[in-house]
């Protein structure tokens, strides 16, 4: 007995994170898609029933989750119609486009009794499990520098939806989330963020470059991303007391990790890093789990609403050119 | 022939000994005639011929004497610059200029007719020079992000002026100085500055950690330096016609304080390449020109000699120190600080 999910939005992520990993994971059937790229569906996934509104798979009673993978500001009303009708729910990243937004759909899944999680998928990448393993074995010691980077080279800003101005555009709001996600579950909570964003190439109307100081108590926390860069394969550059790890290769996401990192050591040596394997279809399969009540729900609400603050601070500190501190509530912090 | 200027070199510490004397000595024109140091043993055997005194008033008031070299601990910079300016010498002080901009701009208004420089001798780091070329000759077209940094692993808090209290002192002040005026070499002033400096290490009461965002209209620049990075990082670069990445610091520190002499074959060459990543993701390797610290003291000669323009002049250095200190603002209030409008 499978679970039935419908898909909504079939653009890059919703074809290539979404309905493809659900339509590989065992016990989930890929049943619907919301789209109107019906030629392209019918050639990915025959047989698969393609829907031009999203009302449709919210009043099929043989649908029990719901994949959103739209644009941002669509993340709420969409969330709030499909957990009225009773669904489970996915939703890419960001959860939406303001935490207050996030708060209500918490309140909301609540009382719906129904599973509400967004798509925090880089949990599941090959280099950030590797990183997990090293720092959990004592490999690198206690950490007192990290520096994540999602870099690319798209000089032409290409004419979509989040390059333009508006609430939840921009990069800052696109990978932003994976690597604050990634930060909070290394770190915890931060005291402040410092954060940079500006636009960079002609033409562009949202952040394409963001730099962020975490500042915790022991670490500090880089975050930065430029679509300037030529280099685009840095990912990680973590200090510990034991080692240093450097990171190259941005899409790990599935299978061993082609090119893990190098560990450095104060004697000057280095060597290969642990290599990571991942499996796009684990997030997925976790959610499975959560709702047939096998498993713990893979990112709690709780977690996805402290992303959206270090979001709303970023955005506080880059307009007023300062630092901002984050204020936790006590059952919050870690 | 021309008469050779003769320089005296007040300290010898580590500036001094390995930067300094052994550059000096290497410049034809100039003559190492007398270090003030209390290391009088050290000295004689290192440079047979070079006079030693103990105190620097005896070789302020030696007319023989054309040029002072300050390279003596930060908070004596100001008043040994002041008294050989006084004195009628020119002078060259180890970076940072002095412990305070007032105080740097103090000595620029007394620097009158007498030549003024500060040790930025980081210009003519080989990776330097090679991003600058790179950059000039816009292989790199329209830079977007340049991260310099200047890592060290250093866990232990050591009992010397560098880590102690004070004005000055730790690594933004004395690392930061150098990245600031290669920054500005290459972009000019930044509109503003945004800056974290931290004391990290246990027991550190200095600056142990900075990370320092300078902002222009579209480049930013970040300038950063940890004392607990076992990697050597050193710039990159990203532009629309590609990245420079360079890894490991300008090796002629290491090799002045080996004793292989400015000069000697191999000094300043790195046989490590950088990469240039190209925008269709091909890449290849960048041979690093030769550093060159002795073409400090020859630009140094050359305009006590009227012959060229001062390289590093006063002026250029009290930009730095102001920097130092808008980042130190910035650090303190967690704001960023407005540099020109």
């Amino acid at each position: 007995m499978s679970l039935n999910v419908a898909v909504i939005g079939y653009g890059y992520g919703g074809r290539v994170f979404h309905a493809g990993p659900v339509a590989r994971t065992d016990g989930l059937r890929l049943a619907a898609i919301v789209s109107s790229r019906a030629g392209e569906i019918a050639r990915d996934h025959p047989g698969v029933a393609v829907v031009a509104d999203p009302g449709a798979v919210f009043d099929d009673p043989a649908i029990d989750l719901i994949a959103i993978s739209t644009p941002n500001v669509t993340h709420f009303p969409l969330c709030a119609a499909a957990l009225a009708a009773g669904k489970h729910v996915v939703v890419d990243k960001p959860f939406s486009v303001n935490s207050g937004q996030a708060r209500e759909l918490k309140r909301r899944a609540t009382a719906a009794g129904r599973l509400l999680t967004v798509f925090h998928n880089f949990r599941w990448y090959a280099d950030f499990l590797a990183l997990q393993t090293m720092i959990a074995d004592g490999t690198l010691g206690d950490i007192h520098y990290f520096e994540s980077h999602f870099d690319r080279f798209t000089p032409e800003v290409p004419d979509a939806w989040r390059e333009q101005p508006g609430p939840g555009a921009g990069t800052w709001w696109d990978l932003g989330p994976h690597l604050i996600d990634q930060a909070l579950l290394l770190f915890g909570r931060p005291s402040a963020i410092w954060c940079e964003q500006t636009i960079q190439r002609p033409g562009g109307g949202a952040t394409d470059f963001f730099h962020a100081m975490l500042t915790y108590e022991n670490a500090r926390v880089v975050l930065t991303s430029c679509f300037l860069a030529p280099e685009q394969e840095l990912r990680f550059v973590v200090h510990g007391a034991k080692a240093s790890l450097t990171k190259y290769g941005i899409d790990t996401r599935d299978g061993a990790d082609p090119r893990p990192g190098t560990l450095h050591f104060a004697d000057g040596t280095s060597r290969r890093a642990p290599q990571g394997v991942a499996d796009d279809r684990a997030f997925f399969a976790a959610v499975r789990d959560a709702i047939l009540g096998r498993g713990p729900q893979p990112v709690t609400l709780d977690e996805a609403i402290a992303v959206m603050d270090v979001l709303e601070a970023g955005d506080k500190s880059a307009a007023e050119r300062r630092e901002v501190g984050l204020c936790w509530t006590p059952s919050m912090s870690r | 022939m021309l008469d050779a200027v003769h320089v005296a070199l007040i300290g010898y510490g580590l500036a001094g000994r390995v930067f300094h004397a052994p550059l000096i000595a290497a410049t034809e024109g100039l003559r190492l005639a007398a270090v003030v140091s209390r290391r009088a043993g050290e000295i004689v055997a290192a440079w047979p011929g070079t006079r030693v005194a103990a105190d620097a008033d005896a070789v302020l008031a030696d007319p023989a004497i054309d040029l002072i070299v300050v390279a003596t601990p930060n908070d004596s910079h100001f008043d040994l610059a002041a008294r050989a300016l006084a004195a009628g010498k020119h002078v060259v002080i180890d970076k940072p200029f002095a412990c305070t901009a007032a105080e740097a701009r103090a000595l620029s208004g007394k620097a009158s007719g007498r030549i003024l420089s500060v040790f930025h001798n980081r210009r003519w780091d080989g990776d330097f020079l090679t991003l600058k070329r790179l950059i000039r000759q816009g292989a790199l077209g329209a830079v977007a992000e340049v991260e310099s940094r200047f890592d060290h692993y250093r866990p232990t808090v050591r009992d010397r002026w560098r880590e102690r209290a004070g004005p000055a002192t730790g690594i933004w002040h004395d690392l930061g100085s150098h990245l600031l005026d290669q920054a500005v070499q290459l972009f000019g002033l930044p509109l503003a500055i945004a800056a974290d400096l931290a004391a990290r290490r246990p027991g550190a009461v200095t600056v142990d950690y900075f990370r320092v965002v300078l902002r222009y209209e579209t480049l930013r620049v970040v300038l950063a330096g940890d004392a607990l990075a076992h990697t050597a990082m050193r710039f990159t670069a990203h532009g629309s016609g590609g990245s420079f990445i360079k890894y490991g610091l300008d090796p002629q520190e290491g090799m002045l304080a080996a004793g292989i002499k400015p000069g000697d074959a191999g000094f300043g060459c790195e046989t490590a390449l950088a990469r240039l990543v190209l925008p269709d993701g091909g890449e290849r390797a960048v041979a690093v020109a030769s550093g060159n610290y002795r073409a400090y003291y020859q630009n140094v000669r050359d305009a006590l000699r009227g012959v060229a323009p001062l390289a590093v002049t006063a002026g250029e250095a009290l930009t730095v120190m102001d920097l130092l200190e808008a980042g130190e603002q910035s650090a303190r209030c967690r704001r960023e600080v407005t540099v020109r409008t």
